[in-house]
């Protein structure tokens, strides 16, 4: 068959259930074609052929034939389409794995626009109508709608200066960044994972002949041991490295597994039941996986439910707080906010999945991974494979998104690692959607019983917060802890968290861990109470936090948006089918930075260059070290060589805990500061100026001016390492615990937040629809706006995914995942985007390294506590669960109606 | 294993599952839900969209849903049609997918399309969705699948009374799906017969239409409920109807309960209201899909009220 692929002719013969992504990606070696889904919803694989889009990843490679095929390709850095560059300059992209489809379908849709429309902005509904069928896991949508109006309309047929804020977008917009999934290495081998199809059961045996038999299989490797339990459906059990993804598939078939199958406990209810099996034997709970990040939450048990002994830190005077709510519910019930709040398992599903490619060079090792830890990996490695750390290197160059699931030495790089090992040659692992979905990283589910009361005057009263989690086999979720550190002064607590253990895969840490699900209950809760003690929402939180400069400044922002203002005070006003409401959620957040992280920056006459071992999750680590460097130095940020995403450089963070930008930025800044000190010094010494100082761009001296590039010239190369260092706190921890407001520095150590939220209800068909979000975040100093505005978009769109769309689900007799495929597990689309408003309030955090901290846990938290108060300021009905379904909202219309 | 076919007559004999845009089988195929030799159809040419003289339409199945969605005539006469066309999956799957194809593809139940899931349909001797979850389930249940059949456009194809021509036959729409009792089939063709064409009788001047689903998102979802509504409204009184409902019954369903109870009456808010409850008469919703009763009707009488209003 004969094609033509980017003007270039190509020919293959496909072999018969062969579709054009392969094609693509495997005979022509062009890898800026995304794989995501694999199933025509995400769009990441769209090419345009004869100049329409088509997902390739169902296209028939016969299609091809005698067709005009266009990749993303097709556009280098030499001949950008104006949708490139509009994609660039608008931030319609962060870790870019989605881009390649977005960018084929906008060039499409910008002919046929501009065919039919000439040069206009179409409107944001025309777009979401074009792009229907593209998903971005990062929340890019507001940019992509940008730079799509604007390109439309013209702003960018010639703009070869269009500004470029992100600076890997341009590897980005034309298909070059590498991503693991895109990495080949000569004999390279494809490795699969045969996983449990049972719940629960003892491995008794494993037959690997017949697979190991196959030709083109190169290994077979056990990763359990005979005799071994399995407790969740997905858990690996083995793994086959063959030539091909369809040799080890087929391989995966033949390898026979023995198994003693148990009675399970698939989910939190039927680990609950007084007969249910135990999940892990006491001997084993050493084992039990944590879904908390970097700490280890020990547990006190009763068969499956753990309860975290804390009660003496976080509810020192439980009896206080109990007697408090008895006496107003003998009093006046009705002054009590009682509910149980629910949220489900949200999945983080980053479109590049889990992935990694291992390669031993005799006792040497080189793994690349997508990974959110390149530095801990190499460390994680080293003690699991019993290896020197200096034989190992861990590479991320590009990672298509993470949200805290790809943390650390996960299952695929060890599974990767064993094969290449076993075959002796470089073996890639990377998960199907359907493991990504079912078994890669969700978040923890929860389950919150909250009693509230308020005093008279609205300030706080007693509080009964007991939490129990859903993290299938692991365990590590605290949300009343999490809330009792940032709890207000004078609550009265009666706060527990619990764990139920049970037979489904284990959940991980996921932006925010805990943070959503802790203010979906508190912040309902409060709203609650503040309807029935007849205070507004603003108004009570003023009572909460009457010292609080902060709280109090964002609530006067709340106050200042038009919206808000002529809000009505009854809930539930609007006549009619159509319904709108507008909610208030508070958030807060704790700040988390990596000491130890170094960065290297060095001048040379090739020019300046920064060095970090950390990656680009799509969060912008690039570019926060790049602008430092323009902060610092006065030059332009795509000027610097900048080196990430690899173990050998100095230690860097994990891109975790909203960290990268703290730890990085002030840290490149001190650095160059160094690097600036020996230029001056240089220039005095080589280039004879008196009165030297620096200045932007270059020195300033008793006779004028002289740039950089020339001082670099004559300048002796100089590097220097700084390390980031401690902030002054309370027993140098990493985070300040302090929860009293009268602290000075309260308010400085933890993050805060405020959303608004405006939807509308379709009360006849349950449809919620949100329309504007407000969201300010005071993290003080904000070093990079446009990356920061992203992030806040981001975390508002996976926030209304995991308050109006996003469950996984479970066939409870089996243990498997049904929400397995992008069409049943429902994340956002661009035309779920409401309008969102970003406000940043800068100050209150001076005495920080940096000025700053982080925001992009933050971001996420408030959002679903602001839409079920939204929505219940629409109808009168409070939701209780996370998402909040069309079913959910007709059965709890009717209810208040027949109540 | 593959088969490329150019002339029609050579799938005499040939063995394997029929392709014709792809953008169902190899979702299954993908998914290791489906395996086995394709026979290619797509180089077929059944002769695109052809008016005849009778004022029928004559359509190939190889048209794209797309094409089907952006025909003039089609628009003018037949909105229910082109309106569930482009109302369904995404720009790219309509300008990938067959007409033909999105009649005859394979139910989205997740145990349907889960590699390690029992399903009747998949062969296997216990329906795993009946037994498990299916809050998405059927309202009309007749026992055997529990899953809703998957086609948008078979809806709108009832309302029309069309007929298909297959290489065997030509028959009216339902006949395609017959009445749910093959629990194990998505539609009756035999092996190897191929649908060739979609026949919609002369189209009514002047009908009014609307294509519409519920879902939680804004777009790109599989429907709770979807329905396809025609009326033909005459001084004030609605002559004639036709109605077509999606995501209630394991085939794709015509209410002429519900049709019955529009025709002869006043166009009024209050004749569509009571029609739309007409539609619960037959429901026979298992527990976990009772919730899906109330979201019929009144997805019904949303689409009769966005018809009526043109
Ligand atoms: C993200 C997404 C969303 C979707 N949403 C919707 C939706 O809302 N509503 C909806 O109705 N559909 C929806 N679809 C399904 C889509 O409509 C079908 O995949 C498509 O119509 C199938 O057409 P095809 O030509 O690609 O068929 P193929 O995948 O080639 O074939 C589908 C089946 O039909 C058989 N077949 C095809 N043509 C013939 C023929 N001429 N004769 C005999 N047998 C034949 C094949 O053997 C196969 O079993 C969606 C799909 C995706 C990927
Ligand atoms: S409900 Fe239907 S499609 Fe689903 S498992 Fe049962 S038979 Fe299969
Ligand atoms: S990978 Fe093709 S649509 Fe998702
Ligand atoms: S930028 Fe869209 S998925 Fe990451």
């Amino acid at each position: 068959m004969k094609t033509t692929i980017n003007g270039q002719s190509f020919e293959f013969e496909p072999r018969h259930d062969e579709t054009a992504i392969e094609v693509l990606r495997e005979r022509a070696g062009l890898t800026g074609t995304k794989m995501a889904c694999g199933g025509g919803i995400c769009g990441a694989c769209t090419i345009r052929v004869d100049n329409v889009p088509k997902c390739s990843c169902l296209m028939p490679a016969t299609q091809m034939d005698g067709a005009d095929i266009r990749t993303i390709e097709e556009h280098g850095l030499d001949n950008l389409h104006p949708i490139q560059r509009a994609f660039m300059a608008n931030e319609g992209l962060q870790c870019g794995f989605c881009t390649p489809g977005f960018i084929n379908e906008g060039i499409a849709f910008y002919d046929r626009w501009r065919a039919e429309h000439g040069k206009s902005e179409p409107s944001k509904h025309d777009i979401a109508l074009a792009m229907g069928g593209h998903l971005c896991r990062c929340g890019a949508y507001m940019g992509i709608y940008a730079a799509i109006q604007k390109a439309c309309a013209g702003e960018y047929d010639d703009a070869p200066d269009a500004p470029i804020h992100r600076i890997d977008a341009p590897e980005k917009v034309t298909g070059t960044a590498k991503y693991t999934v895109d990495i080949v290495f000569d004999g390279q081998l494809e490795g699969k994972i045969l996983r449990s199809k049972y719940p629960h059961a003892i491995i008794k045996g494993i037959d690997k002949s017949e697979a190991e038999a196959l030709e083109g299989v190169f290994a077979v490797a056990d990763l359990m041991k005979l005799g071994e339990k399995v407790r969740w459906v997905g858990q690996p059990i083995a793994g086959v490295a063959a030539v091909d993804e369809r040799t080890a598939l087929l391989a995966l078939q033949k390898i026979h597994i023995d198994y003693e199958v148990l009675p399970a406990a698939v989910g939190t209810e039927a680990a609950q039941k007084p007969d249910a099996p135990t999940v892990w034997e006491k001997e084993k709970r050493g084992d039990i996986p944590s879904a908390a990040e970097e700490i280890d939450i020990p547990y006190k048990w009763k068969n499956n439910v753990g309860h975290v002994p804390a009660d003496l830190l976080i509810s020192p005077l439980r009896g206080r707080a109990k007697r408090a709510l008895e006496k107003v519910r003998k009093k006046d019930p009705n002054m009590l906010a009682e509910q149980v709040y629910i949220n489900h398992q949200q999945v983080h599903t980053a479109l590049e999945p889990h992935a990694a490619v291992a390669n031993w060079d005799g006792s040497k090792l080189h793994v690349v991974a997508s990974s959110q830890s390149v530095y801990a990996v190499r460390n994680e490695l080293a003690h699991h494979f019993g290896i020197d750390i200096e034989q190992i290197t861990v590479e991320g160059k590009y990672i298509g998104g993470a949200f805290g699931a790809k943390g650390g030495l996960y299952r695929e790089i060890i599974v990767a690692v064993t094969l290449a090992l076993a075959a002796k040659a470089p073996v890639r692992v990377a998960n199907s959607r359907l493991e990504e979905l079912a078994y890669a990283g969700t978040r923890t589910g929860s389950r919150a019983e909250i009693t509230l009361s308020v005093k008279k005057d609205g300030s706080p009263g007693a509080m009964h917060f007991h939490s129990y989690g859903d993290a299938g086999i692991a365990a590590g979720a605290a949300p009343a802890a999490v809330y009792w550190l940032m709890s207000p002064e004078g609550l009265r607590k009666d706060f527990s968290d619990n764990i139920i253990v049970n037979n489904t895969p284990p959940t991980m840490p996921f932006r925010a861990p805990d943070g959503p699900a802790k203010r979906w209950a508190v912040e309902s809760a409060i709203d609650e109470a503040a309807a029935r003690n007849g205070l507004g929402p603003v108004a009570i939180r003023r009572c909460w936090w009457p010292k609080h400069e902060i709280k109090n400044r964002l609530l006067d922002w709340v106050e200042s948006i038009p919206q808000w203002q002529e809000r009505k005070a009854m809930a539930g006003a609007d006549k009619g089918r159509f319904k709108r409401g507008i909610g208030l959620a508070m958030a807060t957040w704790m700040f988390l930075y990596h000491p130890h992280t170094k960065v290297k920056v060095s001048s040379s006459p090739d020019g300046f260059k920064v060095e970090c071992a950390s990656q680009d999750v799509g969060n912008g680590t690039r570019t926060a070290l790049a602008k430092a460097m323009e902060d610092a130095l006065g030059i332009n940020r795509h000027q610097v060589s900048i080196e990430i995403g690899s173990s050998e450089l100095p230690i860097g963070p994990m891109s975790t805990g909203s960290q990268t930008t703290v730890s990085v930025y002030p840290t490149t800044v001190t650095a160059c500061e160094k690097v600036i000190e020996h230029l001056v010094k240089e220039s005095e010494a080589k280039l004879g100026l008196g009165n030297a100082r620096a200045v932007k761009g270059g020195i300033q001296h008793s006779s004028g001016f002289t740039a950089w590039d020339e001082v670099l010239a004559v300048a002796t190369p100089f590097e220097y390492i700084d390390k980031r260092g401690a902030e002054p706190m309370v027993m140098g921890l990493r985070f300040a615990t302090m929860s009293k407001e009268t602290n000075p520095s309260n308010g400085r150590r933890f993050s805060h937040g405020a959303v608004v939220t405006e939807v509308e209800v379709d009360t006849l068909l349950g449809k919620i629809r949100p329309i504007n979000v407000w969201t300010s975040v005071a993290v003080g100093k904000i070093r990079v706006p446009e990356l920061a505005t992203s992030q806040m978009y981001g975390g508002v769109i996976q926030g209304l995914g995991y308050a109006l769309y996003e469950q996984k689900t479970f066939d409870y007799k089996t243990g498997h995942v049904l929400s397995a495929n992008l069409n049943d597990y429902r994340i956002p689309g661009i035309g779920d985007t409401p309008e969102i408003h970003v406000h940043f309030d800068e100050e209150g955090y001076e005495e920080v390294r940096g000025k700053g901290i982080g925001l992009a846990e933050l971001a996420t938290i408030g959002i679903a506590g602001s839409v079920g108060n939204a929505v219940y300021h629409a109808t009168g009905w409070r939701p209780t669960q996370t998402p909040i379904t069309p079913s959910d909202v007709l059965k709890g219309l009717k209810e208040k109606k027949n109540a | 294993m593959l088969k490329i076919l150019t002339n029609i007559e050579d799938i005499q004999g040939a063995k394997g599952e029929i392709r014709a845009g792809g953008t169902d089988l190899h979702d299954r195929y993908r998914m290791g839900v489906s395996s086995g030799a394709i026979i290619d159809i797509h180089k077929l040419d059944f002769g695109g969209i052809v008016e005849n003289a009778d004022g029928s339409l004559t359509i190939g199945a190889n048209v794209t849903i797309d094409n089907v969605g952006q025909y003039p005539k089609i628009q003018s006469g037949y909105g229910a049609l082109s309106k569930a066309a482009n109302g369904l999956a995404t720009p790219q799957i309509r300008w990938a997918a067959s007409f033909g194809g999105s009649l005859l593809q394979k139910t989205r139940c997740s145990y349907f399309r889960h590699p390690d899931l029992t399903c009747t349909k998949k062969g296997d001797s216990e329906c795993g969705g009946r037994t498990g979850q299916h809050p998405n389930g059927v309202v009309f249940d007749k026992g055997g699948c529990a899953h809703s059949h998957s086609s948008t456009l078979a809806t709108a194809l009832l309302a029309y009374n069309a007929t298909v021509r297959t290489t065997e036959r030509e028959m009216p729409i339902v006949d395609l799906y017959g009445d749910g009792s093959a629990h194990d089939r998505d539609h009756l063709l035999n092996e190897n017969e191929i649908l060739t064409h979609i026949v919609l009788p002369p189209a009514i001047a002047g009908e009014k239409t609307a294509y519409f689903r519920s879902i939680s998102r804004f777009e790109a979802e599989w429907p709770i409920v979807e329905c396809s509504v025609r009326l033909v409204v005459t001084d004030g009184v609605i002559t004639d109807a036709g109605v077509g409902v999606g995501g209630v019954s394991q085939i794709p369903l015509r209410l002429k309960n519900v049709e019955a109870a529009l025709i002869g009456q006043a166009a009024t808010q209050s004749t569509l209201a009571k029609a739309a409850r007409i539609s619960t008469e037959n429901t026979k919703p298992l527990p976990q899909s009772a919730w899906k009763v109330e979201i019929m009707v009144n997805t019904l009488l949303h689409t009769l009220e966005m018809a009526l209003k043109g």
